[in-house]
């Protein structure tokens, strides 16, 4: 009875896999190689010259008389970027599992507007936006003009424009899983003698598992990587990975480096991945319920 | 084990919920109901939906706060106690079990509540899945099994507390007409393994009168009628109740020596002394109603639809008024039923009922 796709049972995902290749696959392949090659004369382009002097520029400098010394300057920076970006991920957490869980207890007309209002701000350029904030939180803007610090051109500032950017990432995955919940189960809990944060740790929570953990996912990874934010708030008193790989093949005209910073981001990402234990949706809908017939 | 009529285990007293619904308007949920469930006892709470049983079972439970009354158990206040303290489980309509974890887990879920050691735990979740026959699926999760081995599990889960009281809202709503008959032998078999007090919500008159000791029929927030099955049947205390549970036609008339007029039928009314002239209400079973000679007759009647349903036919006859009467016939003389056509009709007179309270003197 199963319908047969002219190209074969995997025929479908042609297109997809054609998309993946091009514009994920390729452009990696690039960078992986430009990090492995010389810096082009007068900084531009790459010579085809094998060389593993980016990595190792990012790791260790040479001073003027040739004495090799750990470089910091760019461990800092990713050290904060990772630190920045959990921040991001654990405000949104805090703030976007709450909210998820209250869109999904209204009535289901409400939960339609609710969710429409989370995505509104995908409207508007992420420029746009970005730059509103930083007439929010400039000096003289409206939070100093109210009595509070001027936080522009601050870490405060990016962690600030990156939750408000990404916390809609978080509540629509979380959003999506509890809104199939079936909260009475928070009630068996209780009825069972469970306390309160039983119920929440043993029962609300794993049972979100998978929508907290995309959300997590999509959440930190994007953070990591930000560039528009950190670069419009942040200012460059407090670099980020993002604007530094940007630079890299901007202004300091590195693509090697550039290169080797982007391929470490990735890594990164997956490590970041991996200690998720990400599963997404394909691990839980792989056991399908193999006896449905009758009890007796 | 089944120790009925030993005091009263549940004790729920004068007890009203009102609520303010979705336009503004205040809703009886409960309207002084008052009930006492004996030790043992499997009482179903019946009505349509929105009679406040489900209401009533969440009080207990402790979902719901009640405006006034109480609620107890033995000596102990329910009502004033958190939802996870009380002594009562509860099993949903939903079944609610934890989707994470395995069968096993969510038995083992309330044990751990409790702080018991891992060894009793094995032991106590070990019996209890035997108790329901899912000894083998003990490691699925709730998603691999089907709507019947849910609702086991989720009975396994409940019972597991040794709860006295177990409470049941309306669990096998959701299962087909055979699984469900198959899961009410089954809930029968359990209690009276167990000897748990079971108080059991449903809609369902069939079911109710197949499972409970006794049956509590609600309305409008509030109890109608509380008896055995056969005495709410037999008795119903009033047209609700007469009409809620089994088929019943109501008649309300003049009564005159012990005959009421109706129309132009008249039915006899033996157990009663009533005084000369007053207006009673009394209903009539179609079983109790015949085509055949021998019992009282009550008058004429067109039939106006015959349904064949195997063992018996279901007979819509009328008045000249129109006003439908149900007659439940044996198939013996569908021929004889033609549509249209007139025949006399038979009343078993012991089985015609007059309701409580319907009694009055006329203006």
């Amino acid at each position: 009875m199963k319908r047969k796709s002219p190209f074969g049972p995997s025929g479908v995902s042609y297109p997809a896999l054609t998309m993946g290749l091009l514009l994920i696959g390729a452009p990696l392949l690039v960078v992986s190689l430009f990090s492995f090659l010389k810096r082009g004369s007068f900084g531009s382009g790459v010579v085809y010259k094998f060389t593993t002097d980016a990595y190792s520029s990012i790791l260790i400098q040479t001073n003027l008389i040739g004495q090799h010394s750990l470089n910091t300057a760019y461990l800092s920076i990713i050290w904060r970027s990772i630190v920045l970006a959990l921040s991001v991920t654990v405000i949104c957490l805090l703030v976007g599992i709450p909210t998820a869980i209250w869109i999904a207890l209204q009535k289901k007309s409400v939960q339609k507007i609710l969710i429409i209002l989370v995505t509104i701000p995908f409207w508007v350029n992420v420029l746009a936006r970005t730059y509103a904030w930083m007439l929010l939180l400039a000096d003289k803007g409206l939070l100093s003009q109210i009595g509070g610090p001027t936080l522009l051109y601050t870490n405060w500032a990016t962690l600030i424009g990156l939750t408000y950017a990404f916390l809609p990432f978080m509540v629509l995955p979380v959003y999506a899983v509890a809104e199939k919940m079936d909260f009475r189960t928070l009630e068996a809990g209780f009825d069972l003698g469970a306390s309160g944060w039983r119920v929440l740790f043993k029962v609300l929570l794993p049972t979100l598992k998978y929508g907290i953990l995309s959300g997590i996912a999509v959440v930190f990874i994007p953070a990591l990587g930000a560039y528009v934010q950190p670069s419009l708030l942040g200012g460059n008193k407090s670099m980020l990975i993002g604007s530094l790989i940007n630079d890299q093949f901007g202004d300091s005209r590195n693509w090697p480096v550039g290169s080797a910073l982007a391929v470490l981001l990735v890594l990164m990402t997956i490590f970041a991945l991996g200690t998720f234990k990400f599963r997404g949706r394909f691990g839980r809908s792989a056991t399908v319920p193999q006896d449905l017939g009758g009890v007796e | 084990m089944n120790s009925r009529g030993n005091g009263s285990a549940l004790q729920i007293r004068d007890v009203s919920k009102t609520f303010t619904d979705a336009k503004g308007r205040l809703v009886h949920a409960l309207k002084d109901v008052t009930l006492e469930i004996a030790h043992g006892e499997f009482i179903v709470l019946l009505g349509p939906s929105g009679c406040g049983k489900t209401t009533l079972l969440r009080s207990i439970a402790g979902f719901e706060e009640i405006d006034s009354g109480t609620i107890s158990l033995g000596q102990m206040r329910l009502d004033q106690m958190a939802a996870n303290r009380r002594p009562v489980n509860t099993v949903f309509q939903s079944y609610a079990l934890f989707p994470h974890m395995s069968v096993e887990e969510n038995v083992s879920f309330g044990l751990e509540c409790e702080g018991l050691p891992r060894s009793e735990i094995k032991v106590r979740v070990a019996e209890m899945l035997d108790l329901v026959h899912l000894t083998e699926l003990a490691d699925r999760k709730p998603n691999q099994m089907s709507g019947g081995q849910q609702q086991r599990a989720a009975l396994a889960r409940a019972l597991a507390k040794k709860p006295q009281v177990l409470l049941l809202d309306e669990p096998l709503a959701a299962l087909d007409l055979k699984l469900r008959r198959a899961m009410q032998t089954e809930l029968k078999r359990i209690h009276r393994a167990t000897g748990t007090t079971f108080l059991f919500v449903t809609h369902d008159q069939n079911e109710a009168m197949a499972l409970g000791d006794r049956i509590a029929v609600f309305s409008q927030g509030q109890l109608r009628q509380c008896g055995t099955p056969a005495e709410v049947y037999e008795n119903p205390a009033d047209e609700f109740v007469a009409s809620f549970i089994g088929e019943s036609t109501s008649f309300t008339g003049l009564v005159m020596d012990g005959i009421l007029k109706f129309e132009e039928l008249t039915f006899p009314i033996p157990r009663y002394e009533l005084s000369s002239v007053s207006v009673a209400q009394i209903v009539v079973r179609p079983e109790a109603f015949s085509f055949e000679t021998g019992e009282y007759k009550c008058g004429e009647v067109t039939i106006e639809e015959t349904t064949y349903s195997g063992d018996s036919i279901e007979v819509i006859a009328t008045l000249r008024s129109g006003k439908q009467i149900k007659i439940q016939s044996p198939v013996e003389i569908l021929s004889a039923l033609k549509v249209g056509s007139r025949h006399d009709l038979y009343v078993d007179p012991l089985r015609v009922r007059i309701l409580h309270g319907a009694v009055a003197d006329m203006e």
